[in-house]
């Protein structure tokens, strides 16, 4: 082999280039893993029947529903009692009793409401998969509600299941799904890791089971079924650098070198070219 | 030739543990997932974790991964009962039909503590065991 005198710098420009290409696979990987894991998490069941999926008004459509109903009963529409006194006369009959809870108070007015006037919008969406609930805690419309299971009613009413997206959409259920985030590459000499992980207190009991409830693992399985394509991916990224390496001339030795030294290389015996050093530096700047 | 599936691997991990018999008679039971409230302390709770079928060469590997925990009031029992398990699925050569095992091997553990429905302290104590097993591709 023509080693020739080498620059130890050339070398480590090598490593630096080998080192950028397996962090950047390991990135891909994790984000991979993260993807694959919010796809494993179980989102509590609170539907009846098929998957669907609740939202908060907007503050735009709460407006607008404000708007609606001071027009169909004027500005004092605001208690239950006055609702009952409307209900009772349009519709008759005795009059009902009002929930006393003050938490339940504005789910009573919501019924009323509705049985009142079943032309009140934003009950129900137009996406027949997306069924509309009333915004804030302890509003559930009464059309929301019969696509609800008992869990699901009582979730949505302590607003326990709400949860708010990065982009600000308020959504109900997914808070395990939506909390699984990738960490930042770290870099320990020569280990490099990155980590998938979740916030949720809860997540443990999820991932491992308890007493009462089977496990669910949904972060060990991401991570199973990426590990032969991490394997390829460290593959992929040596045979990339060693292909740059060997368009800039003489360092087609490198990588295999690197896979397979046939008797204990030192520093100095890789060659690698000046050409590929010279493409390995930033266009109009040196190498940072 | 039909390619047999990770139920085959249960049903040897199981017949493992049960087929050690100071392990039997240490706890009340061997569960799928979960006991049921009434069920005595201590006892064996096991769960698949994952499964991936990597096909390769005209053979499938199967890397399954089971939770395999103990379920005791005391700390020490659970311990006790988790070094038998450790005993018996690590390293072992647990025969599975129509597959040849390649590892069974313990690669993490986990130590926990959990309240049941009565109120008791209850200490969740075990680990995760990884079964490699090869058959031919069908």
């Amino acid at each position: 082999m023509a080693a020739g005198k080498q620059n130890p710098i050339e070398f480590s420009q090598f490593k630096l280039e080998l080192r950028r290409r397996i962090e950047e696979a390991i990135t891909k990987t994790a984000e991979h893993a993260a993807f694959l894991a919010r796809e494993e998490a179980p989102v509590r069941k609170i539907f009846k029947g098929s998957r669907r999926s609740l939202r908060q008004l907007s503050s735009v459509e709460l407006k607008a529903e404000q708007t609606s109903r001071r027009n169909l009963f004027g500005d004092k529409a605001q208690g239950p009692i006055f609702i009952e006194r409307e209900r009772q006369r349009f519709f008759g009959g005795q009059p009902r009793v009002l929930p006393s809870n003050p938490n339940l108070r504005g789910f009573g007015r919501r019924s009323q409401l509705n049985s009142l006037s079943p032309q009140l919008p934003g009950v129900v969406g137009g996406n027949p998969r997306q069924t509309t609930i009333i915004g804030g805690q302890g509003f559930l419309s009464p059309s929301a509600e019969g696509h609800l299971n008992s869990k699901g009613r009582a979730e949505v009413r302590s607003g326990r299941a709400n949860f708010t997206l990065k982009s600000g959409k308020q959504i109900v259920g997914g808070t395990l799904r939506n909390s699984i985030t990738v960490g930042p590459l770290e870099s320990h000499g020569s280990k490099i890791k990155q980590t998938v992980f979740t916030s949720v207190h809860y997540a443990k009991y999820v991932e491992f089971g308890t007493r009462h409830a089977a496990g669910q693992p949904f972060l060990r399985p991401a991570l199973a079924k990426v590990r032969e394509e991490y394997r390829s991916r460290i593959i992929q990224a040596v045979q990339q650098t060693r292909k740059h390496a060997a368009a800039g001339g003489k360092a087609v030795e490198i990588a295999g070198r690197l896979r397979a030294p046939a008797a204990a290389p030192t520093r100095n015996d890789i060659p690698v070219s000046m050409e590929f050093i010279e493409s390995l530096r930033p266009k109009g700047g040196g190498m940072s | 030739m039909t390619v047999s599936t990770t139920a085959q691997i249960k049903q040897s991990l199981v017949a493992a543990l049960r087929g050690n018999t100071p392990l039997k008679n240490a706890v009340s039971g061997f569960y799928e997932g979960f006991a049921a409230p009434n069920k005595p302390y201590p006892f064996v709770v096991y769960n698949m974790v994952y499964a991936p079928y990597d096909f390769a060469w005209g053979s499938v590997i199967l890397r399954t991964a089971f939770d395999v925990y103990v379920f005791g009031e005391n700390s020490v029992d659970a311990n006790n009962v988790d070094a038998l398990i450790l005993q018996t699925l690590h390293n072992a050569d647990i025969s599975v039909s129509g597959q040849s095992t390649l590892i069974c091997r313990r690669v993490g553990d986990l130590s926990s503590q959990d309240i049941d429905e009565e109120g008791k302290k209850v200490y969740q104590i075990g680990g995760t065991y990884e079964i490699w097993t090869d058959q031919p591709d069908a």
